[in-house]
């Protein structure tokens, strides 16, 4: 019997192999989709499931109305949360971003770039893996140090590491313990350097990301509670006394900040505040519309397969009458049916494997991780949706052969029927809906980003070199230094330093004041030519300048968001303005020289916050905040005069840090990878979409076709010119993708409204995109089905007209 | 108005060579109404597509009132098609989605004639092969017998010089194919050239004279007497 099946299924498969291709493809397509979807999601959701303390760790970040939701916290609430909450076993502070450092042993230098500063408890709350030494031997002193593993084999070889001295900014420290990271993690540090004293109670500094560890079955919206609590009583309220103010008035000026608890175990996909650790944070939303769309491209599979069967059915009408004659009940045929579908099905399924298998490595490079194929369960799901899919696509078909009336469909009697091809039709328009909808959506997309990356930023990025300093301490005495010798340079036309440039993402906030008017704001350390060289536009006043001394102790330069805010944008020069790092003792007033034009500082896609400038020797810490270095550089012999820069480098500014640079331009078009990334997937996913749908359509316009031969034979042979034939064959084709598009306009104009509002500057919804996309959808039409059509016409009149 | 010399059709496949006519010659005068008839593969079908122009021979000559078509292609055969051969098929072979009023205008469209004629034309041709009351109808909501007539209507609409009809009553009972050859004999007796195809004996009684091919030859012919009296009863 199976034999037999399987005869009668190979020669039909050949027969139609333009079918067989068609549903393998579009199947192989769909599965290989969702497959990477769900590798990519399962390496999203697999960060800190390794942490036995995951669901007890909660990452602790401050909402007020104010400044939004910052992610990271003071000392002050790490101190009171643990001595006052008795929910709260422990708390740690760590360093959120990584610092980059050179390790000093035997006089050999290595270099790491993933540093974390963090207070002796880290291990109680991320417990690496300890290959050598003791996570207790790391909390006995804090000249301690861990490593991982990869550094200290390039530190210490195969020796052992544990004991060994190393220095680091001049200071020497034991190694205590070496660790591994046993898997995605928050952290993934290669060094840990702790604090090198414990923290002193401070409210104003929001400098690290706080982690508090409740006991087991804690109610977290109760500690949340007494959390805010003791911001209340021990901040607010002593601010408060005596001054007249009342809560509530001090919550509607300056905000009273309350407390998120963010579990550790699900921080990297649902985070509320914007920044989810050194390690990044997922893109869930972006990750649902992936699973979406790749369910979208199993979908439209699933269409074409079903349409091909029900429309080749006929087909074998016969084949199906004679085997029922002889006999086989309508289970066994459905059986036989399924049967077929599944062997098609599983041949999918492997062309799936290997092509994922074939894509992952360019995938991982496109996003940035290291995913392999059999990374958790997703190769069994796969199967599984493999099964169920073809087993469903298989059902349908399978059901409707096997209702043929056999004695009908031996006598030849069998006919399509109308709802069949309803319910076909029904399914056609379906695709061309969503297929309608990838290309309205790629252009949407398209016309935004193309606006971002055209957008005046209000600062200047061409041909501007920036290299990092890393090695802290005198900062400024090397930047004088290297911009008095480089400035001669003939191919440097200017030298400026900042504490950061645009787009970097670490946009330091402190405090800025002006009266009883307060709020957290970004702030930026420049050398006095700073907005010259950056060519930010000085609205009202003037820019820092050598020609005054004061500018170097008490004179700040604002943005235009920042004087909206303080009240002072109308005449904001000579306000006197405070700012965080003062001291409260410090009362040397800050004033108020010039007001900048706002320019995106952080980034094209968030909104420009506040912030302002100081001089770089305003304060006596931050002169050694001077990051990022910069060159103005002519447009011809860049490398020369990079290596210029390095050579210079190497030997006066910093000998044992690797020489890092970048262009100010490429950094900053770091800032909307994300979305040109997010253009590309969705552009691919696009074509497949659309070539899976065009070749369903091609298979069914060809089986439509052959079943109207005899109709084209008889118009034919009646004098019906090739026009005459070929427009009924197309015309039910082109008013399908009509309808079909009169549908789809509204739903994706709705939802790439949607879209467009994720972003802060965004265009206008374009109305081209609405008008291309129906016209390029019937031309795809026209063209596949007028191909078939016009061949119709060809055919040999005798045959059709004698045999049907 | 058709004369046929020395036709010769031959197919082949692979591996055998099946000569379908075997220098046949033939002519019909206008008015006539000629039966051909002759055991499967003697090649009557093949002479009802030469004639008909769907199909070209291999050699010989065919002169369709006057004109040699024998070496035409496929466009010029369609034209002279068009405007001159009307088809009746065993199997009707009607359009399913169009009704019976618009099957019988297709090949009035097809030749361009204008719609307010069209409609004249079409309502006269029902009327005259009396099925003007199912007009609205569709193919399979008709008896065999009332799809053949839409067939005959279509054929005959364009007032073609010549209907060639290809076993008309074989799907018929024969009460139904009774109906269809009185109305081909009318057809007739009006004016129309037809030349049909049959296995019936009897049916081949309605025509003026009967032609036996066996092997793609013509091996008999006889003239038919009888067809007034068959219509007198």
């Amino acid at each position: 019997m199976l034999k037999i099946w399987f005869k009668i299924f190979y020669r039909n498969s050949k027969k139609n192999w333009l079918n067989l291709l068609v549903n393998i493809s579009g199947l192989t397509l769909g599965l290989a989709g969702l497959l990477i979807v769900m590798l990519y999601f399962n390496d999203e959701n697999s960060y800190n499931q390794w942490n036995p303390n995951k669901d007890d760790v909660y990452r602790i970040a401050n909402e007020s109305k104010r400044n939004g939701i910052y992610f990271s916290s003071t000392s002050a609430e790490a101190i009171l949360f643990k001595s006052d909450i008795p929910e709260v076993e422990e708390t740690v502070l760590i360093s959120p971003f990584y610092r980059s450092r050179v390790l000093k042993y035997n006089g050999q230098n290595t270099f790491t770039e993933k540093t974390t500063f963090t207070e002796p408890e880290f291990f109680n709350f991320f417990p690496f893996e300890i290959l050598e030494g003791s996570s207790g031997k790391f909390l006995e002193n804090r000249k301690h140090i861990a490593l991982s593993k990869t550094l200290s084999e390039e530190i210490f070889g195969d020796k052992s590491a544990i004991g060994n001295l190393v220095t680091i900014d001049e200071e020497d420290y034991t190694v205590s313990c070496v660790y591994e990271v046993p898997g995605n993690s928050h952290y993934e540090s290669d060094l840990l350097i702790q604090f090198s004293e414990p923290f002193e109670l401070h409210w104003g500094n929001f400098q690290n990301e706080l982690f508090c560890k409740l006991t087991p079955g804690a109610d977290v919206a109760e500690v949340k509670s007494k959390m805010n609590n003791i911001i209340i009583e021990k901040n607010i309220k002593p601010k408060l006394e005596g001054s007249g103010i009342t809560l509530e008035e001090f919550d509607d000026k300056y905000g009273v900040i309350k407390v998120l608890l963010e579990n550790l175990g699900t921080i990297r996909l649902h985070h509320k505040a914007d920044y989810a650790g050194p390690s990044g944070k997922g893109n869930y939303q972006l990750l649902l519309v992936l699973t979406g769309l790749s369910l979208l491209l199993i979908l439209i599979s699933c269409v074409n397969f079903i349409n091909l069967s029900t429309a080749s059915a006929s087909q074998r009408a016969k084949e199906v009458g004679v085997k029922k004659t002889l006999g086989l009940s309508k289970k066994e045929l459905t059986i036989h049916y399924i049967l077929e579908v599944l062997v098609q099905g599983f041949m999918a399924l492997l062309f799936a494997l290997l092509l994922v298998e074939l894509i992952l490595p360019y995938f991982n490079e496109f996003i940035g991780k290291d995913i392999s194929i059999f990374n958790g369960t997703s190769i069994l799901k796969i199967v599984g949706v493999a099964f169920f899919t073809s087993l469903f696509i298989g059902l349908v078909p399978a059901i409707y052969v096997s209702k043929f009336k056999s004695i009908e469909v031996l006598k030849g009697n069998y006919s399509r029927s109308k709802k069949g091809v309803l319910v076909r039709n029904a399914m056609l328009a379906l695709q061309f809906l969503i297929s309608g909808f990838f290309l309205i959506g790629v252009l949407v997309i398209y016309s935004q980003i193309h606006f971002m990356i055209n957008k005046d930023l209000g600062f200047d990025k061409d041909q501007t070199l920036v290299v990092d300093v890393f090695n802290v301490g005198s900062e400024y005495q090397k930047y004088e230094l290297a911009k008095q010798v480089l400035s001669k340079n003939s191919n440097i036309l200017d030298v400026s330093a900042s504490m950061f440039v645009p787009g970097e993402g670490n946009v330091n906030g402190t405090n800025l004041s002006y009266g009883d008017v307060g709020f957290n704001s970004g702030s930026n350390l420049v050398d006095f030519n700073y907005i010259d060289f950056a060519k930010l536009k000085v609205l009202k006043g003037r820019g820092f300048s050598e020609a005054f001394s004061s500018d170097t102790i008490s004179s700040i330069v604002i943005n235009e968001t920042a004087a909206k805010r303080l009240g002072i944008y109308d005449d904001p020069i000579g306000k006197k303005l405070r700012v965080g790092w003062m001291r409260d003792e410090d009362n040397r007033p800050l004033e108020v020289i010039g007001m900048i034009q706002d320019y995106h500082f952080d980034g094209f896609d968030t909104k420009i916050d506040p912030m302002f400038l100081l001089h770089w020797n305003t304060f006596s810490f931050s002169k050694d905040w001077l990051h990022a270095m910069q060159f103005k550089v002519k447009s011809d012999d860049v490398a020369q005069t990079i290596s210029a820069i390095e050579d210079f480098w190497k030997v006066h500014v910093d000998s044992e840090y690797p020489f890092s640079y970048g262009f100010l331009d490429k950094k900053f078009a770091e800032t909307y990878d994300k979305y040109q990334k997010q253009q590309t997937m969705f552009l691919i996913l696009s074509i497949m979409v659309i070539i899976i749908s065009l070749l369903g359509l091609f298979a069914l316009a060809t089986l439509t076709i052959q079943q109207r031969l005899k109709e084209v034979a008889i118009r034919k042979t009646l004098g019906a010119s090739a026009r005459e034939i070929i427009l009924p064959l197309i015309n039910s084709f082109l008013k399908i993708t009509v309808i079909a598009s009169l549908i789809l306009l509204p739903i994706a104009y709705f939802l790439m409204q949607n879209w467009l509002d994720n972003f802060v500057y965004r265009i206008d919804m374009p109305i081209w995109p609405y008008i291309v996309t129906p016209i390029l959808l019937l031309v795809l039409v026209f063209s596949v089905v007028g191909f078939k059509a016009y061949h119709a016409t060809k055919i040999d009149l005798i045959k059709y007209l004698k045999f049907e | 108005m058709i004369t046929i010399k020395n036709l010769i059709k031959t197919y082949r496949t692979e591996e055998v060579e099946t000569t379908a006519l075997n220098q046949l010659s033939l002519s019909v005068n206008t008015g006539e109404f000629l039966s051909i008839m002759g055991p499967s593969g003697c090649g009557k079908s093949t002479l009802l597509n030469i004639i008909g122009l769907l199909d070209s021979p291999d050699d010989g000559s065919y002169q369709f009132d006057v004109e040699e078509v024998a070496s035409y292609n496929e466009k010029q055969r369609a034209s002279i098609r068009k405007a001159n051969i009307g088809f009746v098929f065993q199997n009707f072979n009607l359009i399913d989605e169009l009704s019976v009023y618009e099957n019988v205008e297709l090949p009035l469209i097809y030749n361009k004639v204008k719609p307010e004629d069209r409609k004249v034309k079409v309502t006269q041709m029902l009327e005259r092969v009396g099925i003007a009351h199912r007009a609205k109808h569709f193919p399979l909501q008709l008896s065999g017998g009332q799809q053949q007539r839409v067939a005959v209507a279509r054929a005959l609409v364009t007032n073609p010089k010549l209907v060639l009809a290809d076993e008309p009553t074989g799907n018929l009972d024969s009460k139904n194919g009774n109906e269809v050859m009185e109305l081909l004999s009318e057809l007739n007796a009006q004016g129309t050239t037809i030349i049909m195809v049959t296995h019936s004996a009897y049916d081949a009684k309605f025509s003026t004279r009967t032609i036996s091919l066996k092997d793609g030859e013509i091996v008999s012919e006889i003239k038919n007497e009888q067809k007034l009296d068959i219509l007198i009863q």
